[in-house]
């Protein structure tokens, strides 16, 4: 086993304060635009660090940020599952987000705006890809992919993308 | 697309995401609380799990465990264990197999000259079976546990310097293999490593193969809910999923379905200033193969309900008992806690006046946490809360007993009113 050594008591709770800083940020981005509600996703990234404390010993190594990612996005996916969640329209306007500099704000929102129309598993690699800055092999760590199958995926998640953009197939 | 301007615009419209230094102490309030409750448990828990860690291994093995019961040991499963276990019981074993084969080489006799010729020659004619070692069907979910072999162990190539007959690559990042990239399979990133580490200009790759994510019924894909899957040896994978039928899907009989097998070689090389990633498939079918299944109605369910009235509201409840758990939900006469929870999830704050958000089972006298706890309003404008529980020991008599209470109490006198729902055949 390559894995680095559970570590007990404080050893462990400064490794935790260190995750937080590190990836909190990141990772309340990519569930805020995968749930499309900053205050869910500030709920998810909570539970994130918890689980990853809880279950620390089994990380074998490789990179955290892939592993804290998949913890991550598997609390999101219980979210899209409720039914609930299905029903109501979470679409984030983009003018309730943080836009850009003026120069680059109407590309930027329309860009974000074409992304969050994406089905769930393209919007989830094209964070991981184009927000995360994510290798694909961190990638297929992170949502449980062989490399080639996560490969295609995102080669799907952008020609939609593309197609969503040519079209204005999407809700800003 | 401009990539850079993709990943640019993400980055902008996100950049007030944070974690804030009030969740973060949420964070370790709750750890340090839970490491109490641990530290209180470890004597007797600690023994508990020796002698259950000696049965259970020895029974595993002799027991003969299908599918659905071996996943139940693999750690990457252990949300999904109790369900998995009822599985392995409940399920019909089939066994049906289906063989599919990879498109023929367009032309047999050309020796590959290159590299990627070369892997794509071993991807033609390769040959898949998949067996669906077993189902649970119960006319709303489907489970189904899997089997994918080929006729020949997926192949590893490696040589140095750049492969031959890539003229472009799908990824390429500055930088050498190692602190880049990790995988999800150690071993092959085991591999990877040792060979970059003494190859710094080479390449190394492999096939691999996996079932698509979830089935397909009438041509459309039934939502995935749950998933795993664990690599045996180098021919062979196993795996379950469970899959949703659409709303109002009615029932009878036998389905048919579809899986789709996933194949294809990746290789990854690296130079003096890159790392680079390129995926091989074949043209003809992308890489993707479709087999047809049929999947037996062989699950029972038995449907409750019940009902209260309040002087705040009413509710009516459905539950069905299946093998694998419990499962419902309860649909509420209460106008003004739709409007209230629309009016929340359109402007992200939470709903201010009583409500039932959650139940909790309690089936002859045990009590089951509520597993799904989703609530909202349906398509009917109804408020709702959706109910999961693991199966009880025993149902002879069942009640929904509410979290909290949807009844604002003014007065100190005034008398609480029974807000549980009896659930009845």
């Amino acid at each position: 086993m390559t894995g680095k050594p559970w570590k007990p008591g404080e050893a462990a709770e400064a490794e935790l304060v260190r995750w937080m800083e590190d990836y909190g940020p990141m990772l309340a981005g990519t569930c805020t635009a995968l749930l499309r509600d900053a205050h869910l996703a500030q709920d998810v990234v909570q539970e994130t660090f918890i689980r990853a404390y809880q279950h620390r010993g089994r990380f074998r190594g490789g990179s955290e940020k892939a592993w804290l990612t998949r913890i991550a996005v598997n609390l999101c996916r219980d979210q899209q599952r409720s039914k609930w969640f299905r029903l109501v329209d979470r679409r984030v306007p983009v003018e309730e987000l943080a836009l850009p500099a003026p120069q680059s704000g109407g590309t930027a929102g329309q860009l974000y705006a074409a992304v969050q129309s994406l089905p769930d598993a393209y919007r989830e690699i094209i964070l991981l890809r184009y927000y995360q800055d994510m290798s694909m092999g961190d990638i297929a760590q992170a949502l449980r992919l062989t490399p080639s199958s996560g490969y295609r995926r995102l080669q799907k998640a952008r020609q939609l993308l593309k197609r969503k953009l040519e079209r204005g197939d999407f809700r800003g | 697309m401009d990539e850079r301007k993709l990943g640019d615009a993400l980055k902008a419209c996100l950049s007030e995401a944070d974690f804030p230094p009030e969740r973060r102490q949420a964070v370790l309030r709750a750890i340090r609380k839970d490491e109490n409750a641990v530290k209180r448990r470890i004597s007797i828990a600690l023994v508990a799990a020796i002698v259950m860690l000696l049965v259970l291994g020895s029974a595993a093995i002799a027991a003969g465990l299908g599918v659905f019961g071996q996943a139940v040991n693999d750690q990457q499963n252990e949300q999904s264990a109790v369900r998995l276990e009822k599985l392995e019981d409940a399920s019909v074993t089939g066994n049906d197999t289906q063989s599919a084969q990879a498109p023929s080489a367009p032309d047999v006799s050309a020796q590959p000259q290159t590299v990627h010729d070369a892997m794509l020659a071993n991807l033609y004619g390769r040959r898949f079976s998949l067996t669906l070692n077993q189902s649970y069907f119960d006319g709303n979910k489907l489970y189904y546990a899997y089997t994918l072999t080929t006729n020949a162990p997926l192949a590893w190539y490696q040589g140095e310097g750049m492969p031959t007959g890539f003229d472009s690559w799908d990824m390429q990042e500055e930088g050498r293999y190692v602190g880049h990239y990790t995988n999800a399979d150690e071993d092959a990133q085991r591999r990877y490593v040792t060979f970059f580490a003494g190859h710094p200009v080479g390449y190394i790759g492999r096939e691999s193969m996996c079932v698509g994510d979830g089935a397909d019924m009438d041509g459309e894909p039934l939502t995935i809910l749950d998933s795993g899957e664990t690599v045996i040896d180098s021919y062979t994978i196993q795996g379950f999923q469970e899959v949703e039928m659409p709303e109002g899907f009615v029932p009878d009989g036998d389905i048919e379905i579809e899986l789709s097998i996933l194949y294809g070689a990746s290789v990854y090389c690296q130079d003096e200033e890159n790392v680079y990633w390129a995926h091989v498939a074949t043209p003809e079918n992308r890489g993707i193969l479709r087999l047809p299944f049929t999947v037996t109605l062989n699950g029972r369910t038995e449907t409750r309900t019940g009902a209260v009235t309040t002087s705040a509201y009413s509710a009516a409840a459905t539950v069905r008992i299946s093998d694998v758990d419990v499962s419902g939900e309860v649909v509420f006469d209460a106008p003004e806690w739709a409007a209230a929870f629309m009016a929340g999830a359109d402007g992200g704050h939470p709903m201010d006046l009583p409500y039932i958000g959650s139940y909790m089972l309690v089936a002859d006298g045990v009590e089951y946490r509520n597993l799904d706890g989703a609530y909202g309003v349906n398509a009917d404008g109804q408020f709702f809360v959706r109910i999961r529980y693991d199966l009880p020991e025993s149902c002879s008599s069942m009640t929904l007993r509410p979290t909290g209470s949807g009844i604002a109490y003014t007065g100190e006198t005034r008398q609480r009113e029974s807000e549980d729902i009896v659930l009845m055949r």
